[in-house]
């Protein structure tokens, strides 16, 4: 909508008239169910943060495990993942959101290591990601199979051990989606089979306006 | 009085429209003048207009000469664009800004410098005869072309504004390459040649790195573990091309210079341990580095880099624009997106290089332009007046060299598109031409309709909801019946040819019209009598013509939204009489905008002038069919036998004397207080305003023809009249002796 | 919240000043009370609408050493010790700390925000002991920490990262974490309440044996917070 103006001036002298006043009443009456646009509120209308809804605009959706990092007895909460089984789900890190079409500004971080102690052999190559209805979003890998690109700790005779971190900003339409943050290690070796992720965080900020 | 048994009485005369022949039928008038075709079919007093921004106290806002209203909405609805030029500006309704007494909920959005602009521009408005300012909506904002002689097209999303698409090429980058050879620290020659074997692992300099440049393996035995090929030497040229936040392309720069890679072979040493070692030729093709990438001007959000493959042994010298990546991606839309980065490390081998790079041309400023088959059609170019130009497909500012269209052979200015169902209508002065998609499926071919009928105003332009579309043309109003294959284009102004000739011709590029929802009418304001200002309205309703001057309007538009208003951007009168410029809403009315007294009138044709031949005639009584509207009383002058002397003047009253309506207001003699009751003592009520007769007795003895011309300052409504006269058979006037 | 209500004028109607009047009713009522069906979608923009900004805080800084290194040397990390990165590198912290304050306590506990948005970057360029056989053992860490209403400093577990020593003499890494600070993170810690006064990064080290030099050496590090007036999602 924007403004309204009265159809018809009564004017002194005139005659009564139902469909002209009914006219000029109605320019207004209309307005209200529900065409109250942009121009109808003036600047500054809500002055209070707290007027505001709190999901109006931001949303903050979250999964997250901790786990002791130096745990030698049970690795609660340790998440394997294996060498050569392609794109796997860290444990635990799934969002399902469901909503209006927002942007999403998703973070993802998590540390992996390789027990037992080395020496290792081989080249692991590790690559993580964040992952959408179930698609790998390219710009969000970190890592690659390629040989200009070197991979964390590949000297086989060190201890291995990194923190990694990625994040993506995308426009979703409204409906219901899921977040994933993935990793996957690739390897043409025998015995570095495997590592250990331990706390890992999954978070998406989902902005409406 | 003539004995009543010899009075004929004609029939009901629901006059509408008028035609300024001399010899009409009696149901056409010879003007209609400001005056409302409604919704229960009568005519009534136009009323209004309402200031768009009303005085609350703290005057108007500070308006200049108007040239341009234009209102749409974007983000699906949620926005609410009403724009207007203003003078030098160009300015953006912002309702929110009023609340707590502010007078200017406008803000400027393209202007010169010291009005603190979001674009700054210099527009160079005048008064010199030009199109109102143009604008179009695409799906993603509007094309905004202000009236100026500084002028250029901008592009508003509802958020940002800024010059529509590049008028000008980046410059070209520089390119790096290190010289193609062997360089390693460490490692053995079995490592180097095995990747998988145990060890300490591979020597970082022997993991191919580069690969731009061509490996000949001519002459290499396939087990030849001392000879694994040679680079070729190679040339590479860049050029850089910008997009903007609309998908906007600008020219690709000029080619770089050219960057070498230098030819090489398979390198060996002889280690401390006299052992021979090699590194393989694809350890040594090399990386490049494009550096001096040219940043954009405002609105550009990436740069597309497109690089030729190896001049010298590819065998082609085109242009390829280089992945953002190495692998897929969703979000990459330009090779560097952003409009920061000034240097690319390239390393794309000719492989990757797939798609060659659009080429569009410097946008040059034009004057119209309209969205048809899903592109943007611009034509009177400043350097061209008869091309027509289509933009790619979404991208509303990006032309290629090749989508050029001349549809006048002669060259004609092109003076007004208009997007029919069939195709584009596309106007020089004099002839018409039909765009449509080609019959072979690809690009477009122009069909002529008329060599004869062209627009002489591209801004009277509009559609009837019949299909039609009118617009002002040399001879009058056009019309464009839609039909299979190309339709017929017929003048539909002959009714009031007459009339047109008054238009100011000097200035009727500058008329403008617009399709009124409510009235269902075709409005065009054009300049009559040699005014500067389109002073005259022109209504068609499919049928006839009407006119009207309660506005002066430069330019005007119908809101897109469910209230339908026609706004005008240009001059109304105040009661004062104060001529104010702004912008108004027609056909409303509010409390705190009085318009200046001005006349209404409904002038009847010569009538019995077509059956004058037969006899002559004295016409007695006037009967005026009306609908009930106020207290007060009209005047009825009438005219004889062609002559425009007033021979006499009655008044009737403008409610029935016999059943008085209630009336508003207290301080009127005849209206009765709220809360009263009628002369019977019944409570009044509430009705809708009611037909009723009256008439008027006149004397115009043995006449030809008489005319009455009913006018008023004040509100009446018609419906329509009759008369009665006394016929003289076998009546002629005489010659002179 | 008030729905328009207006009877349409007919023939008939008795006319007084109740006509007029109830109709004006009908409609003001509305526009005093307006309905949140009444308002189109999009009507607020930022004109309207005040900063859903609730607090940002962030701080980044180089080392005051040589290259803008900060230095941590034997005496100062050692795991299960931590210290603040700190701009001089020394124990107690000094020249500034990689530590950010909210202009007011955040509480957590309260409908204003879904959580305290952290993110937490560290240029680490090199760790060393002077003994080539440790080589294999060496790595760094880092974790963030909160301080809660009554000023204790709570450790946020699923923050602490691991980075071992990569073959390069000098390692050259950009390391980091992003969590979000929720209600009950607090307590999980070990802490008392819901509200969080601060954040902080802190860095140690390990390696074999008890070697006489160990040496951690970071440059560039920054910490941001962001607080949104939000609600977070039930998972």
């Amino acid at each position: 909508m924007s403004w309204r103006f009265p159809r018809f001036r009564l004017r002194d002298g005139n005659a009564l008239s139902t469909d002209d006043t009914n006219e000029s009443f109605l320019e207004s009456a209309d307005e209200m169910s529900g065409r109250l646009n942009e121009h109808n509120w003036a600047s500054g209308t809500i002055p209070a943060r707290t007027d505001v809804d709190q999901d109006a605009a931001f949303v903050w959706h979250q999964v997250a495990v901790a786990g002791d990092m130096f745990d030698t007895g049970g690795q609660v909460n340790w998440f394997e993942v294996g060498a050569n089984t392609g794109w796997v789900r860290l444990g635990g890190m799934i969002l399902t959101i469901t909503g209006p079409s927002a942007l999403y500004w998703i973070h993802a971080s998590s540390v992996y290591q390789r027990r037992p102690t080395p020496p290792h052999t081989g080249l692991p190559y590790i690559k993580w990601a964040i992952r959408v209805d179930g698609q790998i979003i390219p710009e969000s890998v970190v890592g690659g199979l390629e040989g200009d690109f070197l991979p964390f700790n590949w000297n086989a005779s060190r201890r291995i051990g990194a923190p990694i971190e990625t994040n993506l900003l995308t426009s979703i339409s409204g409906g219901q989606h899921t977040i994933e943050f993935c990793v996957r290690l690739d390897s043409v070796a025998t015995l570095l089979n495997h590592l250990e992720f331990v706390s890992r965080e999954l978070i998406c900020l989902e902005m409406r306006r | 009085m003539a004995d009543t048994r010899y009075r004929y009485r004609s029939e009901t005369l629901p006059i509408r429209i008028e035609s300024g022949k001399l010899l009409t039928p009696a149901d056409i008038g010879s003007q209609i003048h400001n005056m409302y075709f409604t919704a229960e079919g009568t005519l009534r007093t136009v009323w209004g207009p309402a200031p768009y921004v009303p005085n609350y106290g703290a005057g108007y806002p500070a308006y200049n000469e108007m040239h341009g209203i234009y209102h749409t909405t974007m983000w699906g609805g949620t926005r609410d664009v009403l724009l207007i030029q203003t003078g030098d500006e160009v300015w953006i309704f912002e309702g929110w800004t009023t609340g707590g007494g502010g007078i200017t909920p406008w803000r400027v959005l393209i202007g010169p410098g010291a009005s603190n602009p979001d674009q700054p521009a210099q527009i160079d408005s005048d008064r010199r005869p030009r199109f109102p300012a143009q604008f179009e909506t695409t799906p993603a904002g509007v094309v905004i072309i202000p009236r100026g002689e500084g002028s250029r097209p901008y592009f508003y999303d509802g958020q940002a504004v800024l010059p529509l698409g590049y008028d000008h090429s980046p410059e070209p980058p520089e390119g790096w390459s290190k010289d193609a050879g062997y360089d390693h620290t460490a490692g053995t020659l079995a490592t180097a040649l095995d990747p998988t074997a145990a060890g300490p692992g591979i020597a970082l300099d022997q993991i191919p790195r580069g690969r731009l440049g061509m490996i000949s393996t001519d002459g290499v035995q396939v087990d030849d573990t001392t000879d694994t090929g040679r680079i070729l030497e190679g040339t590479y040229r860049c050029s850089v091309q910008w997009i903007d936040r609309w998908g906007n392309l600008s020219p690709l720069s000029s080619p770089s210079g050219e960057l070498r890679v230098t030819a090489s072979h398979t390198a060996h040493d002889i280690t401390a341990a006299g052992l021979l070692q090699f590194a393989r030729v694809e350890c040594q093709l090399p990386e490049v580095m494009w550096t001096g990438i040219p940043e954009g001007p405002t609105g550009t959000i990436g740069r597309v880099l497109c690089r030729t493959k190896d001049l010298k042994n590819s065998g082609t010298t085109k242009m390829f624009e280089l992945p953002p990546n190495a692998g897929g991606g969703t979000q990459a839309f330009s090779t560097l997106p952003d409009n920061v980065t000034v240097s690319f490390p390239d390393n794309i081998p000719d492989s990757w290089l797939i798609r060659e790079p659009d080429e569009p041309e410097a946008v040059v400023p034009f004057l119209l332009y309209k969205v048809a088959f899903g592109r943007g059609w611009a034509a009177n170019f400043t350097d061209d007046p008869s091309r027509l130009q289509y933009t790619m497909p979404g991208r509303w500012g990006t032309f290629l060299k090749e989508n050029r269209i001349y549809p006048d052979p002669s060259g004609g200015e092109i003076t007004g598109m208009f997007t029919a169902p069939e195709g584009l209508l596309v106007f020089t002065e004099s002839s018409t031409f039909l765009i449509v998609i080609s019959y072979g499926g690809e690009g477009f071919q122009t069909n002529t309709l008329s060599r004869t009928a062209g627009c002489v105003a591209p801004s009277s332009l509009a559609a009837l909801p019949d299909g039609r579309i009118i617009w002002l043309g040399q001879e009058g109003f056009y019309a464009y019946t839609p039909a299979e294959g190309g339709g017929s284009i017929g003048v539909i102004s002959e009714p009031i040819e007459r009339e047109l000739r008054s238009i100011n011709r000097a200035r009727r590029l500058q008329a403008t019209a617009a399709f009124d929802v409510k009235e269902a009418k075709y409005r065009c304001w054009v300049p009559h009598d040699a005014s500067i200002q389109n002073n005259r309205c022109w209504e068609y309703d499919g049928e006839g013509w009407t006119r009207r001057t309660d506005t002066l309007a430069a330019d005007v538009c119908t809101t897109k939204d469910h209230r339908n208003y026609m706004l005008a951007a240009g001059r109304a009168t105040e009661a004062g009489p104060i001529a104010r410029d702004g912008v108004w809403v027609l056909d409303h009315e509010v409390r705190s905008f009085a318009p200046a007294s001005r006349p209404s009138r409904v002038v009847t044709s010569w009538l019995r002038g077509l059956r004058a031949a037969a006899q002559r005639g004295s016409p007695v009584t006037v009967y005026l069919w009306f609908r009930e509207m106020s207290s007060g009383t009209l005047n009825v002058e009438v005219q004889r036998d062609w002559r425009s002397d007033v021979t006499q003047t009655a008044s009737v009253f403008l409610h029935p004397q016999d059943d008085f309506p209630a009336f508003l207001g207290p301080t009127d003699a005849a209206a009765a207080d709220y809360g009263g009751v009628d002369p019977d003592g019944d409570p009044l009520t509430w009705e809708r305003r009611r037909p009723y007769w009256t008439r008027a007795d006149i004397h115009v003895p043995s006449a030809e023809a008489f005319r009455l011309r009913i006018t008023h300052t004040g509100d009446w409504e018609f419906i329509g009249m009759s008369f009665d006269e006394v016929p003289h058979p076998d009546s002629f006037r005489s010659a002179p002796k | 919240m008030a729905d328009v209500t207006y009877t349409s004028l007919e023939g008939g109607d008795l006319f007084d000043a109740a006509s007029l009047t109830s109709r004006f009713t009908g409609i003001t009522a509305a526009v005093n009370d307006v309905e949140a069906a009444a308002v189109d979608r999009g009507a607020f923009n930022a004109a309207h609408l005040p900063s859903l900004i609730v607090d940002r805080q962030q701080t980044s800084f180089v080392g005051t050493g040589v290259g803008g290194n900060h230095v941590y040397d034997e005496t100062e990390v050692l795991l299960p010790a931590y210290l603040t990165i700190n701009r001089n590198g020394t124990n107690p912290p000094a020249g500034g700390n990689l530590e950010i304050t909210f202009t007011a306590p955040v509480d957590l506990a309260t409908a204003e925000t879904g959580g305290i948005f952290i993110m937490c970057n560290l240029h680490v360029v090199n760790m060393d002991d002077d003994t080539p056989a440790n080589v294999a053992t060496r790595f760094i860490t880092y974790r963030l920490q909160i301080r809660d209403g009554p000023g204790t400093w709570i450790t946020v577990q699923r923050t602490e990262r691991l980075l071992a020593e990569s073959f390069a003499s000098d390692q050259l890494f950009q390391v980091g974490v992003r969590t979000l600070i929720r209600s009950g993170d607090v307590v999980a810690g070990g802490g008392v309440g819901d509200v969080v006064q601060a954040v902080r990064a802190q860095i140690s080290m390990q390696t074999a044996g008890a070697p006489p030099t160990r040496r951690v050496t970071l440059r560039e590090c920054s910490l941001s917070g962001l607080v949104l007036h939000s609600s977070r999602a039930t998972p």
